[in-house]
């Protein structure tokens, strides 16, 4: 059974561009196998043994298994209407969920595993950058954030040092913000919203919510999914698959302080559905 | 299945230079690379940083490099020696990773979980011809008696097996034959090889005990 923090949370199950409409899918969420149809018009309903709360919000369905105690974080930049919006990808991937979501807050990867596109050596270093946990909105915040990227994005054409943003409003969902190549006075937002299958596997749904008037929608998404195909056997190899939540279960540096800061926030909210406790 | 004695757990051809071979025993996972001084490293299978098998890493000749943040480990003392996150400072000197003893010997490498136990006490000549490895899907107590009633027809000299026992379910038979005769050896190994098969068909099949 998952903790009742788990439990109570709004979790993505499906994006709905990838839904056929009137027609019952079937998905599992936390163990526990749901069936879920998307009617159109924004409306949409899911089930386990009983009739399950729903939510359309970003292009996903959201369901719990629980009562959800708080409305799903918000996104105001989804609302505005020149950004390219869609699901690039949802992919399976044999890792648990916080395991995925400290991948999608981690910098200095970039240079071995994104070589060539979101880093390249000798452009390692993680200069030092600032985390806050805010009790007022509940989510971790990493602010300041600067890394060297030969290419940024689909509308880059040359390599520049980005800055990003990267809040954790969800224990299983993250987003970040990076400067828009298009735009200095605006950024570019994309979010990981992971739907924990089991403790150890999960399917990773990537939203694009970005500027790019020269790029056409599979270009973007392919940009995505060739940054997440390289993440995703990096993640199959990391043992334990559940999270430490121990400080010193792992070895972090300087560089981890967004992960020490997410670990210890998951610690405080009580979680034990895929990751190992501390003591 | 003692954690102190010597089990097989590679062929020396595992090991061609700048590899990095995945190995396992009673239950442990292993990252074992030969660096270009010829010093075999057993290493436990994961970086200490992010827990990122170091069997998917970089062999570099003296050192080994993760494939995640590019945390590079040293040959013989497995000391974490460069975090190119923070490129001017050192690693601090507690970074080590889990090393596991080793002896290359009758084209095998052998090791042992615990530290220190006795010499490998074998009496084979220094190059038998190594039989391909036959991982088997059952534990290691089922395969000995198949092994000890081995006796295909025609075999030539005996093989010398080892088992090595990946953990309680499975294990790998590890076959030498001692003194190859000058010519055949192809055909030597294509009959061991069919004969092999044929009892792990067999070890499979059974229940466990």
């Amino acid at each position: 059974m998952p903790d009742p923090t788990t439990a109570n949370l709004w979790h993505p199950i499906a994006a709905c561009a990838d839904t056929p409409v009137g027609t019952p899918q079937r998905t599992t969420l936390l163990d526990t196998p749901i069936t879920y149809t998307l009617h159109g018009e924004g409306h949409a309903t899911a089930a386990s043994s009983s009739m399950l709360p729903v939510l359309i919000r970003y292009g996903y369905i959201w369901t719990s298994l629980g009562t959800p105690t708080a409305d799903l974080f918000d996104i105001p930049e989804y609302a505005e209407p020149d950004r390219r919006r869609f699901n690039a990808a949802s992919v399976s991937v044999h890792v648990s969920a916080p395991r995925a979501v400290e991948n999608f807050l981690d910098m200095s990867h970039f240079p071995f595993v994104h070589t060539g596109i979101l880093g390249a050596e000798p452009h390692t270093e993680v200069k030092e950058y600032d985390v806050e946990t805010s009790a007022e909105r509940d989510e971790v915040l990493a602010t300041r954030c600067r890394f060297f990227q030969p290419q940024p994005s689909t509308a880059a054409d040359q390599g520049a040092e980005v800055e990003y943003v990267y809040r954790v409003p969800h224990p299983n969902c993250a987003i970040l913000y990076k400067s828009s190549v298009i735009d200095e006075t605006r950024r570019d937002v994309i979010g990981i919203f992971v739907q924990p299958v089991s403790q150890e596997r999960v399917r990773a749904h990537m939203l694009v919510c970005v500027l790019d008037d020269r790029s056409d929608d599979e270009t973007i998404k392919r940009f995505q999914q060739t940054v997440f195909g390289q993440d995703k056997p990096i993640l199959e190899n990391q043992f334990p698959k559940r999270l430490p939540l121990d400080p010193r279960a792992e070895s972090p540096v300087r560089a981890d302080r967004v992960s020490i800061a997410y670990r210890r926030w998951l610690s405080a909210k009580g979680i034990t559905y895929g990751v190992i406790p501390a003591a | 299945m003692s954690a102190h004695a010597w089990h097989p757990i590679a062929a020396a051809r595992d090991l061609p230079p700048r590899h990095v071979f995945h190995a396992k025993l009673l239950g442990q996972e292993l990252a074992v690379w030969r660096a270009d001084d010829g010093f075999i490293n057993v290493w436990e299978n994961r970086c200490l940083h992010r827990g990122v098998r170091l069997s998917i890493g970089l062999n570099e000749g003296q050192e080994l490099k993760c494939q995640y943040h590019g945390w590079r480990y040293a040959s013989r003392t497995a000391g974490c020696t460069y975090i190119p996150a923070h490129p001017e400072g050192a690693p601090a000197r507690r970074i080590a990773n889990r090393i596991f003893p080793v002896i290359e010997r009758h084209g095998l490498i052998w090791s042992a979980l615990e530290t220190s136990p006795d010499d490998l006490q074998t009496s084979l000549p220094p190059d038998p011809l190594v039989l391909r490895e036959i991982a088997i899907d059952a534990p290691a107590a089922i395969v000995e008696p198949l092994l000890a009633a081995y006796d295909p027809p025609g075999h030539g000299p005996r093989p010398i097996f080892f088992i090595q026992p990946t953990d309680s379910e499975s294990c790998v038979i590890r076959g030498v034959v001692p003194e190859p005769p000058p010519t055949g050896a192809l055909a030597l190994l294509r009959l061991h090889d069919a004969a092999l098969c044929a009892l792990r068909d067999v070890a499979e099949q059974r229940p466990a005990a």
